[in-house]
């Protein structure tokens, strides 16, 4: 059914039109601000935020345990029993070095 | 045109949610706990400063595998020394500890935070990396 339509009508249905588009268009740009800033947010949190460190203040180097000066120096794997002691050693190659107690190579 | 628009903010739209969960994903790495099917892992991280030696510093990482009775399978640590000028750092020594409990035993061990450890029916790779800031800050 035909009827008339006012210039005032068509103006307000543009109109109405028009601002639909634009609150499509900011809920879209909304979404993805949110979505970035979540991604932002996981990767910051990875990157700055990986384990809590604990932190040991050795009043002079004699404080360093022996067995942890051996291995910074010599660059091996240890095996330990449940107490912590030294039981075997390794190089990076997996092949077995004689250590003393405190994982210094007995070759040396 | 404008389903042009509405395809490309919605690739952008996927693109920030894939992000968002590799993130996740490799955050669930990075956290002090892990939760697998069979069992969980704990890893902590230790600095350790040297009084008079202000420039040295030395971190350590422990993996700590255990099984769902709460019984640890097998831990792993490395430790590695750094120097640093505030310019920059430079690692000076690394070295790796490891513990086993009955039926597991460690496969290959590069020394310095990779190693690979099974039971024979199971896997479990382990990558720990340690870095330290030019300021000596252990990460």
């Amino acid at each position: 059914m035909l009827r008339d339509v006012s210039l005032q009508e068509i103006r307000e249905t543009a109109g109405q039109e028009k601002r639909l588009r634009r609150m499509r268009t900011a809920g879209l740009i909304a979404a993805v601000i949110c979505a970035c800033a979540v991604a932002v947010f996981f990767y910051w949190e990875r990157e700055t935020n990986p384990h809590t460190i604990t932190t040991i203040v050795y009043e002079s180097e004699q404080d360093v345990p022996a067995q942890t000066k051996n291995g910074l120096q010599y660059g091996l794997s240890y095996q330990l029993d449940a107490d912590g002691k030294i039981i075997a050693a390794f190089d990076a190659n997996g092949a077995q070095v004689e250590v003393d107690a405190d994982g210094k190579p007995l070759a040396q | 045109m404008k389903r042009k628009r509405w395809l490309a903010l919605l690739g952008v739209l996927c693109l920030c949610c894939t992000g968002a969960l590799a993130s996740e994903t490799d955050e669930e790495q990075a956290n002090d706990y892990i939760q697998y099917k069979d069992g969980y892992a704990t890893v902590s991280a230790t600095a350790a400063s040297i009084q008079d030696k202000p420039d040295t510093v030395i971190g350590t990482k422990t993996y700590s595998y255990h099984g769902l009775d709460g019984e640890v399978r097998f831990t792993y640590s490395v430790s590695a020394a750094f120097t640093f000028d505030g310019k920059k750092s430079e690692q000076t020594g690394n070295y790796t500890t490891f513990y086993v409990s009955d039926g597991w035993e460690k496969q290959t061990d590069d020394c310095n935070g990779k190693a690979i450890f099974t039971d024979g029916r199971r896997k479990r790779k382990i990558d720990l990396t340690i870095s330290c800031s030019k300021t000596g800050t252990i990460s």
